[in-house]
């Protein structure tokens, strides 16, 4: 039974279509990514993932359960979500956010108990964020600030964990200090990750899988390597591209120019 | 001469000096005596019909607040004359009834009017002229009741109920009327009440009694509660306040009305 | 802050919170001194104060409790009971009152329909596409707020005069209740309202994060939002049944608690309760005394002071974080 499946998807804004018919496996333990240049709809595509929109046809299945007919509560203790754009007007301790990923595990009046506290802080621990636990989320830095987020995501214990571009304002200490992170928690805790991700090389150092996405379709998918090695990437991106390895870890990586800048011989592609 | 009164406290002076031949404009509010209510309308005091006002042709206009400016421009323009005759205190009823006896060069009726009322107060005045201020009735007058609005100083509810013969328990405060809070009221323990209100919402004895506090009151518990006199009394300030002065005087001793 | 610090803090807030009750016994119109509480001869000045402050500490902290959920909803520091149009309702509900020559008991039951009236008409209003977004919510209470108010000056103009006086009397706030049975009802009403809030507070904080995050985190962002705006407009609309319009309160308490106690609802509700009563029986006893036996509304007070902590608010946190 794959973990999450989604069938014939396709989502519109108002009159204008931006999934036209997707279907997608993501099946326990992946660690896959989403990509594809602006306007492919990838963001759109991992929030009618989470549930978080409704569809104009095609259903979402969470372990072969139609999303849309779950509990949101009974959801949200399996899958996470970090948002790209997280902005709240309030100023909570780093701490008081993480603690609030425990909500789907928690009552209705929200009481916590210890093991809550234990859960929050071990999150905080694993993040790297626990010297940070009384600041407030707002006075803290961009790169503390989305730890704190992954750590609120960590917290609510989750099976499946959708991210939405999760390093894309950071610096590049941080920007793997992340995906070294969610690279541990998928090989120990066997947890499922999708992240969307328009830094491919990043994403290819880590994903075992992704799916390339263009104009609202699925171009391509597999693993990083022969999605990169394909034609098919140059053709969605519209820029001429160059496969290659990344000579510190041996990871596909891609290069790209624009058409007047190539040089008139490049060298041959790696395999 | 064409006159309109913009005062219902005016309009019964005129009446009661038989000068209403010459007036013709009334307000809606004009209506004492009954035959001041088939005098043309010219609207409120607040609201008046400047149209209205200018197609009678009016020479004088009597009103005993200023009329608003826009309005008395336009009279002016149009040679109208405004005359205010301030009708705030029981005092000034004789001025007032004077002056529009000399405007009608009927200063005989003005003087008869004046010496009749005067010795009717002075009747009144000679009963109780020898108890002192502090024997006699403390009266409270609840003007309207949300917000709790009493007479001051300068009221002349406040002259009316010193002229018969009682002491308002508000009379020496600032100001014509104010807002009192309800203990200051439970503390001054009035012997009566007067309910000086009109309309359906005005409080009962019961409604009284109900009110938090002020079952203390003497005036509740001994049920001392006037609430049935002419409004027209309290809120006119007109010839008639001398009959409110009477009546209320019976009504403080124990008569009838 | 540790637990000891911590304990001193809410031990501080309700020493206070009993300070302004004793404070608020004595002031008012008459002013007390202390031998005279027990005295006999007192009792009825007693009664009305004890009345007075027992409907300021729940007025203080009701408008506090609703200030502070109808914020977290919208996601919007601006956010007060009477943004929603929760005022103008209630203020439009009483002036027909008063218009028809109702008795009395009338105008709580009215106000408090006209509230809760008013509030759904701007819920309707500002759901477009069947999703409330924070701002075309506030859009409508203020389109609402501005139609309402039309109403009630048209209202108000066309009566008698003495109408007017007692209509806007009612729209300044009174907290002297002289009617114990309507203390009551609206006490437990009230005070039901802001137990249910502090219990169910932490879903406030989880609204916080955004409608989207909250729905991750499984909550079901309309219905949550739909029954805490009801809250806010029973809580709110039951108070300015009771005693008028007290503006500011709603709006400003909450924000200064923030700064001490920060944005969790957890703390931040308990402690808007305790800080709200003590603030507005303090106001209430500052405005019965300054010009005695003359009273100035409270309203004003709450106004007067009010209105330049919340420009001082605005600047300290321009960033717009709060």
């Amino acid at each position: 039974m794959s973990l999450l499946r989604m069938q014939g998807i396709r989502f519109s804004y108002g009159p204008r279509e931006i999934l036209h018919g997707i279907d997608l496996v993501l099946e326990e333990g992946q660690f896959a990514g989403l990509l594809g240049p602006n306007g492919s709809g990838k963001s759109t595509l991992l929030r009618v993932a989470s549930g978080a929109l409704s569809l104009t046809a095609g259903q979402v299945l969470y372990r072969e359960q139609n999303l849309a007919s779950l509990q949101r509560k009974r959801l949200a203790r399996d899958m996470a979500f970090l948002s790209q754009d997280f902005s709240t007007e309030f100023d909570f301790t780093v701490e008081e956010l993480v603690l609030l990923g425990r909500t789907p595990h928690l009552g209705p009046t929200g009481w916590e108990t210890a093991k809550d506290r234990d859960i929050a802080r071990q999150a905080l621990e694993d993040t790297g964020t626990l010297v940070l636990a009384e600041r407030k989320i707002w006075e803290i830095s961009g790169g503390e600030r989305q730890m704190a987020l992954v750590a609120m995501c960590l917290a609510q214990e989750p099976k499946l964990l959708l991210l939405d571009e999760p390093s894309s304002h950071l610096d590049v200490r941080h920007q793997f200090e992340i995906m070294e992170l969610l690279s541990r928690f998928n090989r120990e805790r066997g947890m499922t990750l999708l992240l969307v991700s328009h830094d491919l090389n990043l994403a290819a150092s880590y994903c075992d899988k992704v799916f390339l996405l263009g104009q609202g379709h699925i171009a391509d998918q597999g693993p990083p390597a022969s999605v990169f090695k394909s034609p098919t990437l140059s053709q969605v991106y519209g820029i001429p591209s160059y496969f290659t390895r990344n000579p510190l870890t041996d990871k596909p990586h891609l290069m790209f120019a624009a058409p007047s800048k190539i040089h008139p011989h490049p060298p041959r592609p790696a395999h | 001469m064409r006159v309109i009164s913009l005062a219902p406290s005016l309009t019964e002076i005129l009446f009661a000096l038989g000068l209403e031949k010459n007036l013709v404009g009334v307000t809606e509010y004009c209506d004492y005596p009954p035959q001041a209510q088939e005098k043309p309308g010219v609207g409120s005091f607040m609201q008046p019909n400047l149209e209205r006002i200018l197609e009678l042709q009016p020479h004088i206009l009597l009103t005993v607040n200023p009329v608003p400016s826009s309005v008395a421009f336009v009279l002016e323009q149009s040679g109208i004359q405004i005359l205010q005759l301030a009708q705030s205190r029981l005092q000034d009823l004789f001025p007032a009834i004077q002056r529009l006896g000399e405007l009608f060069n009927a200063t005989g009726s003005a003087q008869n009017l004046s010496q009749d009322l005067e010795r009717r107060l002075d009747s009144v005045r000679r009963i109780y002229a020898d108890i002192p201020l502090g024997k006699r009735p403390r009266v409270f007058v609840e003007i309207w009741h949300n917000p709790l609005t009493v007479p001051g100083r300068d009221s002349f509810i406040t002259d009316l109920v010193l002229a018969a013969g009682a002491v308002s328990v508000t009379g020496q405060m600032p100001g014509d009327y104010l807002t009192l809070s309800q203990d200051a009221v439970v503390a001054m323990d009035p012997e009566w009440i007067i309910v000086a209100e009109m309309g359906e919402s005005k409080p009962t004895l019961d409604a009284l009694r109900s009110r938090l506090g002020w079952q203390e009151i003497h005036a509740v518990r001994e049920g001392n509660i006037l609430s049935d006199l002419d409004p027209s009394f309290f809120l006119r300030p007109g010839p008639r306040l001398v009959e409110g002065v009477e009546t209320l005087y019976r009504r403080l001793h124990g008569e009838a009305s | 802050m540790s637990r000891t610090d911590w304990c001193f803090f809410w031990g501080s807030l309700v020493v206070i919170l009993l300070l302004s009750a004793g404070i608020g016994l004595l002031a008012g119109g008459v002013t007390l001194s202390p031998s005279h509480v027990l005295d006999k001869g007192f009792r009825a000045i007693l009664e009305l104060h004890v009345a007075r402050v027992t409907m300021g500490a729940i007025a203080g902290a009701g408008l506090c409790v609703a200030g502070c959920i109808l914020q977290a909803i919208l996601r919007n520091p601006l956010a007060e009971p009477y943004v929603l149009g929760i005022s103008s309702g209630g203020g439009l509900g009483a002036a027909l009152a008063i218009v028809m020559g109702l008795p009395t008991g009338c105008l709580p039951i009215t106000a408090f329909f006209g509230a809760m009236g008013a509030t759904m008409l701007v819920y309707r209003l500002a759901s477009v596409g069947g999703r409330r977004q924070a701002y075309t919510l506030i859009l409508a209470g203020v389109v609402v707020g501005s139609m309402l108010s039309s109403i009630l000056l048209f209202l108000v103009m066309t009566g008698p005069q003495h109408r007017l006086h007692n209509v806007m009397w009612w729209l300044l706030g009174d907290l002297q209740v002289t009617d114990w049975h309507l203390l009551k009802i609206v006490g437990c009403v009230a005070m039901a309202g802001i137990l249910l809030a502090l219990l169910f507070g932490r879903q406030l904080d989880v609204l916080a994060l955004g409608e989207e995050s909250a729905g991750h985190l499984g909550l079901h962002v309309e219905r949550a939002k739909l029954l805490f705006l009801a809250l806010a407009s029973l809580i709110a609309g039951s108070i300015v049944a009771a005693c008028g319009l007290v503006g500011f309160v709603g709006l400003v308490i909450p924000h200064l608690v923030r700064l001490t106690v920060g944005a969790s609802h957890r703390r931040l509700l308990p402690a808007c309760v305790l800080f709200g009563a003590s603030s507005l029986i303090l106001a209430d006893a500052a405005a019965q005394t300054l010009l005695s036996p003359r009273i100035v509304p409270i309203g004003v007070v709450t106004t007067l002071l009010g209105g330049p902590f919340f420009l001082f608010l605005l600047r300290s946190h321009g960033r717009g974080r709060f």
